[in-house]
């Protein structure tokens, strides 16, 4: 019997995750609190007994002490509090960061909480002046992450043959997964021709490979086993995890094919003490179809080039040998900034209660969670299970 | 397009190659190349960090058309080959292929740098450093 990292352990205790939207009225703080109330509710705590806050920056500007107006907001007076901002890996990134911090005393309950407001209360985004990426990169027309995650797709194709149908074939099988979510603002089936039929962004990539960004917010509580045990659901324990920030520019990456997965998500397996063939089920990032290719091979699914005939014709669904993003992702669901990534933490969770409801893994032990950030610079791997 | 505007740390490179003279910021001591510059040496913490001179000769390693341009700036050029370079002394860039037709550049493609100003200082106002198909 193989433990988690954390001594005492912790599991993800309660989790809300609000409908995405294309736009929305209400400013992030809103929104922040339209989510944590329930998921303090799922958890069956009040916020006095929550004593520790992670939250994020918002893509649409953050200002400055941002913990603690959210706390004040939420009715929060927490021994712990702090902002995490890994990209897309973020939310992946706050559940060993809580977990580190009940282990070392800090608190018991820590709410992660995560939103993006689109719309008229987005405030214009804050950077720095002078920035190196700006000045190599994006002066020369990048395409936001469109043009990174393209430049990869093509060194894909050229390597291991891998075709804009296989690409396809992800969204197609993740489509599938999103039928019944109500959450998820796409859930109309999807051919590989319609795929192919949309227009190209920034080549190979077409437009419905490209995650939609909309309004959102998600929120999930981490707490100490010994509290865990006693709350309404059943926890879905912290078994093991790996990080690794590489990059931040795309031409500081080595390899465009080759991404920090390898590293994060060995060493998260390694520490929950299980193979990647002991996985029920994958909830890994998806702010294009390439994305999940490469995070497929990289954790070891299937060998690395070998993810395009993976994927081909492949069903991701709960009955399938490897069931992958079962709520149907952020191509589905859509990406709320940085609360997006949010979204794999949560179904991970809801299938290790055993209440993923059309798309429930059967007998679901062991999910495999992956968060990535910026340009593939940022990953986060969890592997997280019923059982410690 | 728009075009860079130097900071103190980058402001030789792009005096470089503004006199055509393109040159990447290179480690004395290890050796090591930096994409950009930077103070000192990120492997070996040595510094400064000097400008090593390339031949400007380099090959695609990989390339994207861009259909959609990501600003105003760019409305009037798509489509372009956005692309990663590697320089045949070792540094990578990233740039635009031009003079040619985005859609046949390919990874392999040998390339030649092309800056855009080709000559000539502008006060606080880099060239861009483009690359071309080798012919």
């Amino acid at each position: 019997m193989s433990h988690g990292p954390a001594t005492p352990p912790v599991a993800v205790t309660g989790l809300a995750e609000l409908a995405p939207t294309a736009t929305s009225d209400r400013t992030q703080l809103e929104l922040l609190a339209a989510v944590a109330r329930p998921a303090m509710l799922d958890a069956g705590l009040l916020p006095r007994a929550v004593d520790g806050l992670l939250v994020a920056p918002a893509m649409a500007g953050t200002p400055l002490t941002q913990p603690a107006m959210v706390a004040e907001y939420l009715g929060l007076t927490p021994s712990y509090c702090d902002a995490v901002d890994l990209g897309g890996a973020t939310a992946a990134g706050m559940v060993w960061r809580a977990g580190a911090a009940i282990a070392a005393g800090a608190c018991r309950h820590v709410l992660c909480v995560l939103a993006e407001t689109v719309g008229p209360w987005a405030t214009p985004r804050a950077f720095w002046k002078g920035l190196p990426r700006n000045e190599a990169e994006t002066i020369y027309g990048q395409a936001g992450a469109t043009s990174a995650y393209a430049l990869a797709a093509n060194r894909h194709a050229v390597e291991f043959g891998t075709t804009d149908e296989q690409r396809a074939a992800v969204l197609v099988a993740q489509r599938a997964n999103a039928a019944t979510n109500e959450l998820a603002l796409y859930r109309d089936p999807l051919t590989v021709d319609e795929v192919l039929a949309a227009p190209v962004i920034s080549s190979p990539l077409r437009l419905f490979e490209i995650v939609r960004a909309v309004s959102g917010a998600a929120a999930f509580i981490v707490s100490s086993g010994a509290t865990a045990v006693d709350l309404r659901h059943p926890p879905a324990w912290l078994r093991g995890f790996g990080e690794r920030v590489s990059h931040n520019g795309i031409a500081q990456m080595d390899d465009l094919t080759r991404t920090p997965v390898a590293d994060t998500a060995q060493r998260a397996m390694k520490m929950a003490g299980v193979a990647s063939d002991e996985i029920d089920v994958a909830e890994v990032y998806d702010c294009f179809t390439i994305t999940v290719i490469l995070t497929l091979e990289d954790a070891g699914f299937c060998p690395k080039g070998g993810g395009g005939a993976f994927v081909e014709g492949a069903d991701f669904g709960p009955a399938s040998a490897l069931p992958v993003n079962t709520n149907g992702g952020q191509l589905c669901m859509g990406q709320a900034g940085i609360a997006g990534g949010a979204t794999h933490v949560l179904q991970a969770v809801r299938q290790l209660r055993h209440a993923a409801g059309d798309v429930q893994v059967p007998g679901c032990e062991t999910a495999f969670v992956n968060g990535n950030g910026g340009l593939f610079g940022e990953q986060c791997s969890l592997v997280l299970g019923r059982s410690r | 397009m728009r075009r860079p505007v130097p900071t103190p740390t980058s402001q030789a490179f792009h005096d470089a190659a503004s006199a055509g003279a393109l040159a990447f910021p290179r480690c004395t001591s290890c050796g090591a190349w930096a994409t950009y510059s930077r103070p000192w040496c990120p492997r070996c913490l040595h510094e400064p960090l000097a400008l090593s001179p390339v031949s400007g000769l380099g090959t695609v390693y990989a390339v994207t058309v861009v259909h959609r341009p990501p600003s105003a700036s760019f409305a009037d050029i798509v489509p372009y080959a956005f692309a990663i370079v590697d320089l045949d002394e070792g540094p990578r860039t990233v740039t635009i292929i031009t003079g040619c037709d985005p859609s046949i550049v390919r990874p392999g493609q040998r390339v030649e740098a092309s800056i855009d100003p080709p000559s000539g200082v502008e006060a606080g106002r880099a060239p861009l450093v483009f690359f071309r198909p080798l012919t």
